[in-house]
């Protein structure tokens, strides 16, 4: 009887089809398919306001914070520092957004067990993750979310408004799995699910997507696991960099670092395990130096991140625990992606 | 879509469907190969028998324009290619047709539509999607939108909810009143539910 249906449904009259399929894929930002028809004035003064209010957050940032940061270069590696932030474009990633700007979005699977509050570990009581408040400057794009990559993740594609095509996506198959023990070729599985399910979406031909993947040690309760797109279109390089990644004090940042030779379309990497594995051992060295140090370096949980781009999202997870005073303690730990 | 050329808008390649020249084909490959490709892909993953699939897709655009006339050219090459890819996916896996994604949305129509006992074989596919085809249009178009989400994208009702912002519990209910008014509407055309 399924095949019945399924072959009514896929029978169903073209043009109810056709107006569905152009409705699914066009511009949204309410329910049920109301399309967008553009930057509206209000919004455009809304990102002027945003990001006025962003350069002056990164004014101060640049002059009075010493906080440890950690970014990646533009070959894909993670660099950690420590002390004054020099680079303009870096900024504090809890600057970013308040709680008033985040929706709760559904969490699946194992949140931490655990903070560390003053050196004690409590236990959590309750976590909540965050959707961060897009934030969009001077970019002459229209956003909107695409559907479905997992339960963790509401992916956000930036469209070029005036050719139609798709010049962005973030947020793919961003998973937070603290503790899970996933592997690489979880997240990598994730990539590439997500990855074809996107590639109806981009258009153009000379489709090469780069995918990072970070798989985390999970030695740390809160930390986060990640993964990023760089793709081509034509000659047209747009980058989009995620990175994050400690919380509670401890930095495992690290990075299965996977590129996905999309001409083919069959989403195989062109990196086998060997050389993830070298990869791997390099961004150790190369990032992290004597990995001890750095844990002790952000002993305080403090998570900062930067990278160049114009534009941000970031995800707040939220970790409450009680001391044995009764007392609330809560943790935020952010992930911000940035399109450069 | 190559840097530099020059593409045709939709109505113009239209035009060239109506005056049945076969630059249309190719205007239409220029302009949305990759696109089609990537839509084909979603159900059949080898090259060649994407790039077969194409073909029919052309063919079946060729066939269809005219007298048809999308006011949407791009998704109506969307749902024409889906339909090619999802035939070729059906010839080639043979005794398991279905993709997983698909399973749970029909079985709750299939649940409200058919009783397990009743002899539906002979009911053709075509009738029934006719008819589905006219329920669907006398739909506001929000509670289309929602049929059409889950029961044809395959979508997680989870998802819809969060697309619409609005509750999983009330989009399930939505959709249990639309597989109702469905059995309904079925039943007053006389057709055995």
């Amino acid at each position: 009887m399924k095949d019945l249906l399924w072959n009514a449904i896929e029978s169903l009259d073209d043009d109810l089809l056709a107006e569905h399929v152009e409705k699914r894929d066009s511009p949204k930002d309410a329910a049920f398919g109301q399309q967008k028809k553009g930057i509206r004035p209000l919004r455009a003064a809304l990102i002027a306001a945003t990001a006025a209010l962003l350069s002056a957050m990164l004014l101060f940032t640049l002059l009075f914070d010493r906080t440890p940061y950690a970014f990646m270069d533009h070959e894909g590696f993670y660099q950690i520092n420590t002390g004054n932030r020099t680079d303009p474009a870096f900024r504090h990633a809890e600057d970013l957004v308040t709680p008033d700007e985040l929706s709760p979005i559904p969490v699946t699977g194992t949140i931490p067990e655990s903070i560390t509050v003053n050196g004690e570990t409590l236990a959590v009581k309750d976590c909540l993750l965050h959707q961060g408040a897009t934030l969009l400057y001077g970019l002459d794009a229209e956003k909107y979310t695409i559907p479905f990559i997992n339960d963790h993740t509401s992916p956000t594609v930036t469209v070029d408004a005036l050719t139609g095509r798709v010049t962005g996506i973030e947020n793919v198959a961003i998973d937070h799995s603290p503790g899970l023990g996933k592997t690489a070729e979880d997240y990598i599985g994730y990539a590439r699910t997500a990855v074809l399910t996107y590639l109806p979406y981009l258009d153009g031909e000379g489709l090469r997507i780069k995918n990072y993947a970070s798989m985390l040690d999970h030695s740390s309760p809160n930390a986060y696991g990640f993964i990023l797109f760089d793709y081509y279109l034509g000659d047209i390089r747009t980058a989009l960099r995620v990175s994050v990644f400690f919380g509670g004090g401890t930095i495992f940042s690290i990075g299965v670092y996977d590129y996905f030779d999309l001409s083919s379309l069959d989403g195989t990497p062109v990196i086998d395990r060997e050389e993830h594995e070298t990869l791997l051992t390099s961004f150790a060295d190369y990032a992290c130096g004597d990995m001890t140090e750095i844990q002790k370096t952000v002993s305080d949980g403090v998570l900062v991140m930067g990278a160049k781009g114009r534009y941000a999202m970031s995800y707040t997870m939220t970790l409450t625990a009680e001391d044995p005073d009764g007392k609330e303690h809560t943790q935020i730990f952010t992930l911000e992606i940035e399109l450069d | 879509m190559k840097s530099g050329s020059i593409l045709k808008s939709d109505q113009e390649i239209i035009a060239l469907f109506f005056a049945r020249d076969e630059q249309a084909i190719r205007e239409t490959d220029l302009k949305y190969r990759s696109y089609l490709l990537s839509v084909a892909k979603n159900f059949i993953h080898d090259s060649e028998d994407a790039a077969e699939c194409l073909n029919d897709t052309y063919f079946d655009v060729w066939q269809k324009i005219p007298p048809a006339r999308p006011s949407h050219l791009k998704s109506f090459l969307a749902v024409i290619a889906r339909r090619c890819a999802i035939d070729r996916f059906k010839e080639k896996t043979a005794g398991k047709r279905l993709p997983p994604s698909m399973a749970v949305p029909l079985s709750e129509l299939e649940e409200v539509l058919f009783h397990p006992t009743e002899q539906h074989e002979l009911l053709e596919a075509k009738e029934l999607a006719t008819l589905i085809s006219r329920f669907l249009k006398g739909l506001p178009e929000h509670s289309r939108y929602l049929f059409l989400s889950r029961y044809y994208d395959g979508k997680p009702t989870k998802t819809i909810a969060r697309e619409e912002k609005r509750s999983v519990s009330t989009v399930n209910k939505e959709l249990k009143k639309l597989r109702s008014d469905l059995k309904d509407y079925l039943t007053k055309e006389g057709y055995p539910v």
